[in-house]
């Protein structure tokens, strides 16, 4: 008799171990959302943001024999696809692809006190910001204020720890509040 | 309004709109099972790639190997040479042709 409590996710990963492709399908269809809105924080057009999704699903399967069932598959696929994010925003970094966000200007005034009615316009002066932070700073404030997710997970997603995460995040505030400010002042 | 309270309302704003991924997310695992296919097929030919130069070496080191045990019959006078040379052809030939 099958056991009732049993994640569903595991019998799905150990078909896929089995050579069913279509046990691994079932996975991306169940987990893609949440990998979607994480990624999305980071990409800046859909091109990138599939590019980047489909990143997740490929390491997942290319290292599918690596989850041990000890933490639920949904912890394990949100581990990968932050690393996948940090890599992302490294290379994107290298590139420095970033000349049409440079180029736009934000008054923060406007923004924060019509923040409620144009949140459309919060969430790109947050972006632009924060595409001037290092990959750390923009992941760390990212997890840690656009996504509410605790020192205790991002220190579980990220493998650093819950001090150092604390930190950094304290850091990442200081810098995006200075380049607000220089973009203010400009 | 000081900045890190303003931060924090921009951070808020930011936080409450965030992007809709629907459209995106629609026939995913369309493009990725195409995707994947295309890694999988290519994956053997980029193995297949990667191992060209052990063949290569192999078929060289072969070819070396089969040169360099021929051409030691004529130097073994005796079992200990065409043993030490190492070539099991030039063994037979000594025991085929008897002590010279």
């Amino acid at each position: 008799m099958p056991d009732a409590d049993a994640d569903p996710d595991d019998a799905l990963v150990a078909a896929t171990l089995d050579g069913e492709d279509d046990a691994f399908a079932e996975l991306v269809r169940r987990h893609k959302r949440r990998v979607f809105a994480t990624a999305s924080r980071f990409a800046r057009d859909a091109h990138q943001l599939e590019d980047l999704c489909q990143e997740v699903f490929l390491r997942a399967f290319r290292h599918l024999g690596k989850f041990r069932r000890d933490a639920p598959f949904e912890h394990w696929l949100a581990r990968l696809t932050v690393t996948a994010c940090y890599d992302f925003l490294r290379r994107e970094r290298r590139h420095r692809g970033q000349l049409s966000l440079d180029e736009m200007e934000f008054d923060t005034r406007d923004t924060s006190v019509e923040a409620a009615l144009a949140a459309g316009r919060a969430r790109e002066l947050v972006q632009w910001a924060m595409a001037k932070l290092s990959p750390d700073e923009r992941l760390i404030l990212t997890l840690l204020e656009l996504e509410e997710r605790s020192v205790r997970e991002i220190a579980a997603l990220t493998g650093w720890g819950e001090s150092n995460v604390k930190v950094r995040a304290f850091r990442a505030r200081q810098s995006l509040k200075k380049v607000l400010q220089l973009n203010h002042e400009s | 309004m000081n900045p890190d309270a303003q931060l924090d309302s921009l951070l808020r704003a930011a936080r409450e709109s965030a992007p809709d991924t629907s459209r995106a997310e629609h026939a995913f695992e369309t493009r990725f099972a195409a995707r994947f296919r295309e890694e999988r097929s290519g994956s053997w030919f980029a193995w297949a790639w990667r191992l060209s130069p052990f063949f290569a070496a192999l078929v060289l080191a072969s070819a070396v190997w089969c040169r360099a045990s021929t051409s030691i019959e004529a130097d073994a006078d005796t079992l200990l040479d065409a043993v030490r040379s190492g070539g099991q052809p030039s063994i037979l030939a000594w025991w085929a042709e008897g002590d010279r």
